[in-house]
């Protein structure tokens, strides 16, 4: 008797577990929640939340560029009191800012669509579109360039036929179908391509023969989505199967090092950057080093979808932000 | 003749004996040499590059850059440009662990309690499985649960009081995870403390005329408190390097001491290790190994610490004892003098 009394008990807590777990994570969704008042109306009274990219993204550097508040935009160098929390990703930025209905952050235009839960801001008037961005009216974008090794410098094995197929990897983004990839995989393009891939082909041999090459990528984890597009479109449509790219993107910091001294000892081919390369980075290139933009990507300032009260905002303002000047969004409804 | 013969193989046997023994001699040492060097070789590494980022110079063109001593210890924000100051992420770490610990050390003696004494055999057996498989479970599952289900819960009791959070990325989503997490380690310890208190004490209590409630309480928890405790000190050692699931909750804010309140984001030392370490190069890569150095320093003074107060009752001329003395001796003349 007493078992079956406890193991109803037991059975009662289990089901009230479910039920309540249930319920509290769609606190964080645009759905109707009757039950809580604050999250159906934006009260502007409450404080701004402050989310930032960690520090050493190119997401990060490009936006705090963009608006003009260069301290932060390699370090955490934040005011004094100021409390910045540092999502870790793009899609864990958005899924924060999907939570948070008085959150405000940025992230990459990429992906912004599909997503209910967030709103882009247009940026000094300007609307994020693919359009904006081509024409250079919208003003928070970046490059994603690439860097090459130099194989003249460097002894390689096989360096003649590396060098052809890198070569011809990085022709591949400005061909008609590598620009189709691109675009599928979220990328801007800016100038249309005239050349084809079999254009591409009869320019290199290398890629029709059977000479075995394996080509190591490194640098930004932006571009990663765009890469993988491009490499699974290259290597599965060139008749040579014995060419194969191996990505192993960490960051736009290791982009450079990447191809000159090379991460523990091993040299990669080509180094992607989602920002420009600095001054420092240049030093080390020699004219070997091809570099060139790949394809153009927005960073967008986002905030939740319940926020009604701003939907357009500008650098000036965004910096006072940041810097905690502008503490509550009504403060930011005035100041716009 | 025959004799002879026996002998000869009975001293050959014992030889091959000798030797099979002195082989396996070796070997055993040989994996105890080689489990021992990686644990020095990896301390002495460590050692090496956190120290490095304090003496090398890692600027370019004529800049001299690195880890400043005094802001290492002094300052308050965590930054990566040589003036970061790491004792305010010490500071959290230590105010989170103590958090937890609120919640799972009563949670796990009772239910330990619950049980090793209390609970059918049925039952019994059910939840022990549960708790050890708990504990199996990776921590980068327990950072999505934190985040699906810890945030969204600290996030509505912030609204319910009127506080403002980060969604619930906060201190006490924090404090609630590692709490979780060291729970299990704390009650299989607790359990086996328990069982092995010795059933004449729990049957002398009983026959005294005691509760079952009272016996569980003064007599059963009071034995087997150095048990518990033990289990208790491996939960913190757990809770202390803990990176991943707390750095999925608590929001990694790096800028100042903001532990106070409950609902701000903040970060602890594994955590600011974890975060942008993909994109770390050069000295930010080598600066969290210093970072690496002064975790391993708090673990280890914790422990030394928890360790000396639990043999506090035991050891009547302890380290502790004696100090403790000596400070009461002071204060005994100094308040004589003032007299």
């Amino acid at each position: 008797m007493k078992k079956v009394l406890l193991a109803c008990a037991l059975l009662a807590s289990c089901s009230l577990l479910a039920t309540s777990c249930n319920n509290t994570p769609t606190q964080g969704d645009d759905s109707d929640n009757t039950d809580n008042p604050s999250s159906e109306t934006f009260d502007t009274s409450r404080n701004v939340n402050l989310y930032s990219r960690e520090a050493g993204s190119g997401t990060r550097e490009c936006f705090f560029e963009g608006i003009g508040y260069k301290d932060v935009a390699k370090e955490d160098k934040w005011e004094p009191g100021v409390q910045v929390s540092s999502p870790t990703s793009n899609g864990d930025m958005m899924s924060q800012i999907g939570a948070d209905p008085y959150g405000i952050g940025y992230c990459s235009l990429d992906g912004i669509g599909e997503n209910k839960s967030i709103k882009a801001l247009s940026y000094d008037g300007v609307a994020p579109t693919e359009e904006t961005v081509i024409d250079g009216s919208y003003a928070l974008q970046r490059n994603f360039n690439y860097v090459i090794r130099d194989y003249t410098s460097t002894t390689v094995e096989n360096g003649e036929a590396r060098s052809q197929v890198a070569h011809a990897f990085i022709e591949f983004f400005s061909t008609v179908e590598g620009q189709v990839q691109i675009k599928s995989a979220g990328g801007i393009i800016t100038e249309q391509a005239t050349k084809t891939f079999e254009d591409l082909l009869a320019e290199y041999p290398i890629l029709s023969g059977s000479e075995t090459v394996q080509l190591y990528t490194c640098g930004s984890t932006s571009v990663e989505k765009v890469l993988n597009a491009s490499i699974t479109y290259f290597t599965s449509n060139i008749p040579n199967k014995n060419i194969t790219i191996s990505a192993s993107q960490t960051g736009s910091g290791a982009a450079v090092t990447g191809i000159t001294e090379g991460n523990s000892g091993t040299l990669a081919d080509i180094g992607f950057l989602s920002r420009e390369i600095n001054d420092e980075e240049l030093a080390k290139l020699t004219e070997e080093n091809i570099h060139a933009s790949m394809c153009v990507d927005a960073v967008v300032a986002i905030v939740n979808s319940k926020n009604t009260s701003v939907s357009d905002i500008n650098g000036q303002t965004l910096t006072s932000i940041y810097k905690g000047e502008l503490k509550t969004w009504a403060d930011i409804v005035s100041a716009l | 003749m025959e004799n002879l013969v026996k002998v000869k193989t009975k001293n050959s046997r014992s030889k091959r004996k000798i030797i099979v023994d002195k082989i396996i001699h070796l070997l055993l040492f040989f994996l105890v040499a080689i489990c021992a060097s990686i644990i020095i070789i990896s301390i002495i590494f460590i050692l090496i590059k956190g120290i490095q980022p304090f003496v090398d110079n890692y600027g370019s063109d004529g800049k001299f850059v690195n880890q400043n001593l005094s802001s290492f210890f002094t300052n308050s924000t965590w930054t990566y440009d040589g003036n970061g100051g790491a004792m305010f992420l010490v500071l959290t770490t230590i105010y989170v662990v103590l958090l937890s610990l609120i919640i799972s050390v009563p949670t796990s003696i009772f239910t330990a309690l619950f049980i090793a004494k209390i609970s059918p055999r049925g039952i019994k057996d059910i939840i022990r499985t549960a708790i050890d498989l708990l504990a199996a479970i990776p921590s980068v599952i327990f950072g999505l649960f934190g985040k699906g289900i810890i945030n969204p819960f600290v996030y509505s009791i912030a609204e319910a009081l009127g506080v403002q959070t980060f969604a619930g990325s906060s201190i006490l989503s924090g404090a609630l995870i590692i709490a979780v997490m060291s729970i299990p380690t704390m009650t299989t310890l607790s359990i086996s403390a328990i069982n092995a208190v010795d059933h004449s004490l729990i049957n002398g209590s009983l026959a005294l005329g005691a509760s079952n409630a009272q016996t569980n309480m003064k007599i059963i928890i009071r034995s087997a408190k150095s048990g518990i405790f033990a289990g208790i000190i491996l939960g913190i050692g757990r809770a202390l390097g803990e990176a991943t699931a707390i750095q999925m909750v608590i929001g990694n804010s790096t800028n100042g001491l903001n532990f106070y309140n409950i609902f701000q984001p903040g970060s602890t030392i594994a955590s600011a290790m974890l975060s942008g370490i993909n994109e770390a190069s050069g000295f930010g890569y080598d600066v969290r190994f210093s970072l690496g150095i002064v975790l391993m320093a708090v673990i280890v003074i914790t422990n030394l610490l928890l360790n000396a107060i639990k043999n506090y009752n035991r050891d009547k001329d302890g380290p502790v004892r004696k100090f403790i003395k000596k400070i009461g001796g002071l204060l005994n003349n100094e308040r004589k003098e003032s007299n």
